[in-house]
């Protein structure tokens, strides 16, 4: 599938992104694992949300804000739960493997190749994450733009890198809130046409999980992912919405 | 091995890399660096087969002439090794000098391209390719030519592919549009049409021009027929 990871592994780089820990004690190592994202389909566009709380065991919530939603390429964001250097290190080599899939085919990339490269990605890092008895993992929203199809898709890709299409429900929540999340959407009255109202919505649905999980913080952020690209939301965006979500 | 033999199978190579590529239907890339950005002038005799092709969003780019597959086989190679530059060292560490460097060695492309082409009794890559490194402005970006045999050469402000008679003559043309100073956007798209049209196997052709912005590096557009990649 990918050639760019299969070169990447062939030049021995992609072993320091999951390198063999038998053995390591990750008993003692307390990884709670805390975060909220939400994917809402609207229209032909996706709408990612997450919170920004970075949470050490059960003693430390840094407010950076610790951003979680990044963007892949130009077509399409990734939003993930789960330990931060792992995460970020995910985010950062998908990256890099759509940019250089994108720059062999000399186009973008489809949503569907998008969310394999992820499904790739992660299955790399499922023996390090069995090895440390799930301590380490990743779980990934990720929203993408699909120009051959003329709409936007969602996936979500869990650490045993089962890859979800949501087409049919129209909406998920990844992480430690996502209970309340997801609560939250299942209560919706309408599947949202336009972005702002599926902003609405995911606001609303992180503004739960912000009442009801300790590992889930504001400031929140946003992103949709449609035909013109990834558009992230500014703050004085997302708070106008908190406003009349209050 | 004599070194009389060893002469003579690498002109037979030689030989066979400049027919190929001297043949009717085969035509060059031509690049000049400008005031506003870099200029690439190419046509293509196979539809949706595009010469020119991003290596790197920093400003790499790369364009072969020749066997198609070699083309594409060599801008794979070098769009995974810009990449995981990228990976390994961040934007800073992907620039052509040091893709040249690591494709050097054993196992990379220019190795393979030269044991390739020596080898007695394999057909040699009949192709040749141009990388371009858009900078800041024109004395910040690199050109370098790669032929068949893997070794590179790099000429300031410009650079030129096609069979080795042929962009002998464009480069020098090519350098004398240069000698008086980095000429702008559209001196150097006359110029460069005069150069293409003069060439009697290019005359019944269709150049496409491509403009690389100093302040874009990233993005590569036509500046003629509207045309965007």
């Amino acid at each position: 599938m990918s050639d760019f990871l299969s070169f990447l592994e062939s030049e021995g780089s992609l072993q320091d992104f999951a390198p063999d820990v038998r053995g390591a004690p990750f008993s003692d190592i307390d990884m709670a694992s805390a975060t909220t994202i939400v994917g809402i389909h609207y229209g032909r566009g996706v709408l990612l949300c997450a919170d920004s709380q970075a949470t050490l065991g059960n003693l430390d919530r840094l407010r950076g804000p610790f951003r979680k939603l990044v963007p892949v390429g130009r077509t399409a964001a990734i939003g993930f739960a789960g330990a931060a250097g792992m995460a970020l290190n995910t985010s950062r080599i998908m990256q890099i493997t759509v940019e250089a899939e994108a720059a062999a085919l000399g186009d973008d990339l489809s949503a569907e190749f998008i969310s394999l490269i992820g499904e790739r990605v992660l299955a790399k890092l499922f023996t390090l994450s069995m090895q440390s008895g799930g301590k380490i993992s990743v779980h990934c929203l990720l929203g993408a733009y699909d120009a051959p199809s003329g709409r936007a898709k969602l996936y979500s890709i869990d650490p045993m890198y089962n890859r979800i299409d949501h087409e049919y429900t129209g909406y998920m929540a990844i992480g430690s809130g996502s209970s309340h999340a997801q609560s939250s959407l299942d209560h919706r009255d309408h599947r949202p046409e336009m972005a702002q109202d599926a902003l609405k919505q995911g606001i609303a649905a992180l503004l739960a999980a912000c009442e009801h999980n300790a590992g889930t913080g504001k400031p929140l952020f946003a992103v949709r992912i449609d035909e013109e690209g990834v558009y992230a939301y500014t703050q004085e965006e997302i708070e106008d919405v908190e406003v009349t979500n209050a | 091995m004599p070194e009389r033999y060893t002469q003579s199978v690498e002109s037979e190579m030689w030989g066979i890399v400049n027919t190929f590529l001297s043949q009717e239907g085969v035509t060059p890339v031509i690049a000049l660096a400008t005031e506003d950005g870099v200029v690439f002038m190419t046509t293509s005799s196979i539809p949706g087969f595009e010469k020119l092709k991003k290596l790197h969003r920093t400003g790499l780019y790369f364009a072969g002439v020749g066997e198609t597959t070699i083309i594409s086989r060599m801008h794979t190679q070098l769009v995974n090794r810009a990449h995981v530059l990228e990976y390994e060292g961040g934007f800073s560490n992907v620039s052509l000098g040091r893709i040249r460097s690591k494709e050097q060695d054993e196992g990379g492309v220019l190795s393979e391209l030269r044991s390739t082409f020596h080898h007695p009794e394999v057909v040699p890559p009949r192709a040749a390719f141009l990388l371009a490194q858009v900078g800041r402005d024109a004395a910040s970006t690199v050109f370098l030519q790669i032929a068949a045999d893997g070794t590179y050469g790099s000429d300031e402000g410009f650079g030129v592919i096609w069979d080795s008679e042929s962009d002998e003559r464009i480069a020098k043309k090519l350098s004398e549009v240069i000698s008086i100073g980095v000429p702008t956007l559209q001196h150097a798209i006359e110029m460069m049409r005069a150069i293409w049209f003069a060439e009697e196997r290019l005359s019944d052709t269709q150049p496409t021009i491509w403009l690389v912005r100093y302040e874009e590096p990233g993005t590569f557009n036509t500046i003629e027929g509207g045309r965007s990649a």
